[in-house]
């Protein structure tokens, strides 16, 4: 079932909607919660991550405008929220790979919306400039949480290729980034 | 300021991010339980208790009444499981599927026994079989459940159509595979030997050019717990980076570690290959029925095997015992697993699609090569 129709059936009922949805995306979503938690969560609190994403996009789907994107970005997007809130829930820190780490000048003040948002609209534009499977390793790696070996299997590479690839883009990156701020 | 990538896009509004989960593929999971949860959740309130817990009763019902019924059947399948009592059969003399002239899939449903065929009730992964946790030992390969079930009512002239598939997790026999004169774990020790200097020298050209602020004092402790004090020492001395000596060495460190990970990929590339090939070889030579396929959203080449029930069970027997001299050796059948491949409808249609878009290109001047062909 196409989004558009879903979101038609989610309007006229509710119940229905919600299992064409789960029936779609539950997959999906779980594969995005699983990145994020399998370290620190056992199954059944990654089940509970999921089942929280489905519910609440039930509660809130009049908020999602399929003009601005599809349901699976939307989806995509409240999955990997709920995952790092329920893994920082879990962990009191959590460590971030350094290999992830980009020099932002400090003109970029968190507290700037304006700035934070023209800087979330750089690095997107950046990544997806690097095409893939560039593109699609360093959003899969730094932005999802999954693991080389995980992306090596969906995307029908090696791991030593997906970590020299990962590397190369992530410099590449940080000097474009560094030229264009 | 040094921002990592997850921070910086933790508010990104789905509109900019729009597109690049598209590639993300679905894992298997509970979904009951989670939609049992959701939709409880939806409805919860709504109903008295009573009325959930008497569906909830009934169908518990429903599933002793059911297990109580289907149990004995899988116990009594179980018991007559081949592995037991093996089937035996010589390829040579079961049913005999013609060796193709054309191994394309355009030459497999051109066959007069094509709608014999059994293929896969899973049609939503393409080729990719999806119930691998499954497996059982059939005859001494591995197969899905799936294959299992139907191999249980074939008849001697059901014909199927099977691939074989190296299990996903690289095996450890990959380690011990020899590629030219070198095992596997040698390049991967090498790639492993030289890869860290290549990355420990980046950061330090980083720094180099004048990057400092907080990345600096990471990539000095980094380096110093990865490659010891006496590494950075060389390049880092009375405060100064010596930035030639980097840059030099830099170029030596890029070119040995691409050099470890081009061979090591190409020893891969090889493990895999090798067996994909030995497999289409042995087919071949056995009389059995090989087809290649390829699957254009995700760049996979394939093969299906067209086989009778007698020729699978007696593919690993046959398989050893064959002329070493005839048969290209190197199938591994520890960690493959054989499974029913979905009709390719999709892979099909893409290739007389691509064969309409190669004929309609051909120009009416002969002399001229149309761009399709020039590529």
């Amino acid at each position: 079932m196409e989004d558009g129709a879903l979101i038609k059936l989610l309007h006229s009922d509710k119940n229905k909607g919600m299992e064409q949805v789960l029936k779609k995306y539950t997959g999906f979503v779980f594969a995005i919660v699983k990145s994020r938690l399998c370290e620190v969560c056992d199954s059944s609190e990654i089940e509970d991550c999921v089942s929280d994403v489905f519910i609440r996009f039930s509660k809130s789907f009049d908020k999602y405008d399929p003009q601005r994107s599809s349901l699976k970005t939307y989806l995509g997007v409240m999955a990997k929220n709920l995952a790092s809130n329920a893994a920082r829930d879990k962990l009191s820190t959590i460590p971030l790979d350094d290999d992830g780490m980009i020099d932002v000048p400090d003109t970029f003040s968190v507290e700037d919306a304006a700035a934070e948002k023209e800087l979330i609209k750089v690095v997107t534009e950046q990544i997806k400039l690097l095409g893939p499977p560039d593109s699609d390793i360093i959003f899969r790696k730094y932005y999802i949480g999954q693991s080389s070996k995980q992306i090596a299997k969906e995307l029908k590479m090696s791991v030593s290729n997906v970590d020299v690839r990962a590397h190369r883009a992530m410099e590449k990156l940080r000097k474009i980034l560094g030229g264009i701020i | 300021m040094k921002k990592n990538i997850e921070e910086i896009l933790q508010n990104a509004d789905p509109a900019v991010l729009d597109g690049m989960f598209d590639t993300v593929k679905a894992e298997k999971t509970n979904e009951k339980n989670i939609r049992n949860k959701v939709l409880g959740e939806n409805k919860s309130g709504k109903k008295p208790m009573i009325w959930r817990i008497i569906p909830v009763a009934a169908s518990f019902a429903v599933i002793v009444t059911a297990c109580a019924l289907v149990l004995p059947l899988f116990v009594r399948q179980n018991t007559l499981d081949p592995v037991t009592t093996p089937l035996t059969g010589d390829v040579t003399n079961g049913t005999s599927v013609i060796k193709p002239n054309d191994s394309s899939l355009n030459a497999l449903i051109r066959l007069e026994y094509f709608d014999r065929i059994i293929w896969s009730g899973d049609t939503a992964l393409a080729h990719e079989p999806s119930d691998v946790e499954t497996l059982t030992d059939w005859n001494g390969i591995k197969i899905t459940r799936e294959l299992y079930d139907r191999l249980q009512t074939a008849s001697d002239d059901d014909l199927f159509a099977v691939t074989a598939k190296l299990n996903t997790d690289i095996p450890d026999s990959f380690e011990e595979f020899v590629y030219n004169g070198k095992k596997c774990k040698e390049y991967i020790d090498e790639y492993n030997r030289t890869y860290p200097i290549f990355r420990a020298l980046c950061r330090l050209e980083y720094c180099a050019a004048g990057n400092t602020d907080a990345f600096e004092s990471w990539v000095k402790d980094s380096i110093t717990e990865e490659q010891g004090e006496e590494f950075l020492a060389k390049y880092y001395h009375d405060g100064v980076f010596d930035k030639e000596l980097i840059n030099k060495d830099l170029v030596a460190a890029e070119e040995a570690s691409s050099y470890a990970s081009a061979a090591y990929q190409e020893a891969y590339n090889t493990y895999f290959s090798v067996s994909y090939v030995s497999i289409y070889a042995f087919g071949a030579y056995n009389g059995i029925g090989i087809y290649s396929g390829y699957h254009a959203p995700t760049g996979t080449h394939y093969n299906i095997m067209i086989v009778t029930k007698a020729q699978l069970a007696a593919l690993k027997a046959d398989y050893d015992k064959a002329d070493k001299t005839e048969v290209d050796y190197g199938f591994d059948f520890e960690n493959s697993y054989f499974s029913l491949v979905p009709y390719p409808e999709e892979d099909i249609k893409y290739m007389q699609d691509e064969q309409t878009a190669y004929v309609t290109a051909i120009p009416e001047d002969p002399n001229q090569i149309p761009e399709t062909m020039a590529e």
